[in-house]
């Protein structure tokens, strides 16, 4: 991956490099807070903020913390920042609290935050990892707007609880309910690909050093070619 | 030996400064929290006895209630709103069940549950207005007999808890 200007660091997050469309983190939350636009607006924001705070302190603290428990470091600190929104959303915005229910404590695995804190937060500067963060946020909270957008206004008739004439009474519930979910969030990603001519980056282009299980693989960075498929051994047949 | 004390220091570091920084937000949050919910009681509270003012809660074990009954408000007119957790089709049925000074049911409403069908929202406006010798004959809803009798059965408690407490006070036998 090329090193890139501020600038790109903050807008690759909206399309080439969109956590939900392009690199499919954060499915859970995508598919479960999407079915109105107000609760998608909130998750989005909430996580944005948790994101954006995570990667500062993270990448202030890359050179103390110690590789060996670099990860129980990042989630204490990723949980920290969402006890922090989660209590200051109870107490200010209890209505958006109640909406987003457990999901609001999700936050937490959210693969983007923890990916981010891994892949870049980890190994790059604070001013950089602020403005990756931010661009992240906001790629995530843009896909749930689109999709909220969808599924709500075509699924339940409203928008942002605001009733749309004809369309109140023409709703295509089954967008509303989980199969919805997984079909518009197939067709968004359908039409992200078409947008960005499948550029989005490679998963070779994440290198072994951003992968989990680096230490224990013995792939050799070959896990992104396709595997020939090998000839069946023994007699067993089709079990 | 150095790395391992190294990676535990850094660990417990940033886990103390992280609790203090919950610390320091729980005790700006926890009052407003605690109002907020005080409200919403309240709210919910009002649903089923719209008349009422002036709730406060009385100590359940101060007297022989339904075992369903896990909460229990007056009002300032003599009414009562109580709390019932029963089991329709599945477990964890919340029920706010409001009763007037005259001993009749001035509204119920689910406030949680698990079932099926959905029921148990709108089944709230069948028994209102019943009273320990009606509420029997409300009917059921086909379909959701175990959802519904066990909302029926859940009023008829209150209803109940309603008059084991008239009594009591009557007598002036349990302090309120």
């Amino acid at each position: 991956m090329k090193e890139n200007g501020n600038l790109s660091i903050l807008v690759r997050g909206i399309l080439r490099e969109n956590p939900v469309f392009i690199l499919i983190l954060g499915t859970c939350p995508t598919l479960a807070t999407t079915t109105n636009v107000i609760g998608a607006l909130a998750m989005g924001l909430a996580a944005a903020a948790v994101l954006i705070c995570s990667n500062f302190v993270i990448s202030l603290l890359r050179k103390v913390i110690p590789d060996m428990v670099r990860i129980p470091c990042y989630i204490v600190i990723i949980a920290g920042f969402v006890t922090v929104v989660q209590m200051l959303m109870h107490a200010f915005l209890p209505k958006l609290y109640d909406l987003l229910g457990v999901y609001l404590a999700l936050i937490t695995v959210n693969c983007i935050i923890l990916g981010r804190a891994e892949m870049f937060a980890g190994k790059n500067t604070v001013g950089k990892s602020v403005l990756d963060g931010a661009g992240m946020g906001l790629g995530f909270t843009l896909a749930l707007l689109a999709m909220s957008t969808i599924r709500e206004v075509f699924g339940n008739g409203t928008f942002a609880g605001i009733e749309i004439p004809f369309l109140i009474d023409h709703k295509i519930e089954i967008l509303v309910k989980a199969p919805g979910g997984m079909l518009v969030y197939g067709a968004l990603i359908a039409l992200v690909y078409k947008l960005t001519h499948g550029k989005g980056p490679r998963k070779t282009e994440f290198g072994c050093s951003g992968c989990p299980s680096a230490e224990l693989c013995h792939m050799g960075g070959s896990c992104g070619k396709q595997e020939e498929p090998k000839e069946q051994e023994g007699g067993l047949g089709n079990v | 030996m150095k790395q391992y004390g190294k990676s535990v220091i850094a660990l417990v570091s940033i886990c103390a400064v992280i609790a203090l920084i919950l610390a320091c937000t729980n005790s700006i949050t926890k009052e407003i929290i605690e109002e907020n919910e005080r409200e919403a009681v309240n709210e919910s509270l009002l649903l089923v006895l719209p008349e009422g003012s002036g709730f406060e809660e009385l100590d359940c074990s101060a007297y022989a209630l339904p075992a369903t009954v896990t909460d229990v408000y007056r009002e300032a007119g003599g009414g009562y709103v109580f709390q019932m957790t029963t089991t329709g089709y599945s477990s964890g049925m919340v029920i706010l069940c409001g009763v007037s000074a005259e001993g009749t049911v001035s509204g119920a409403l689910c406030l949680s549950s698990t079932e099926t069908l959905g029921y148990e929202k709108t089944y709230g406006d069948s028994v209102k207005g019943a009273t320990l010798d009606t509420v029997d004959s409300v009917d059921a809803v086909s379909g959701a007999t175990k959802t519904t009798e066990a909302y029926r059965n859940a009023v008829k408690d209150a209803l109940t808890a309603f008059a084991t407490i008239s009594e009591q006070v009557g007598k002036g036998g349990a302090a309120a």
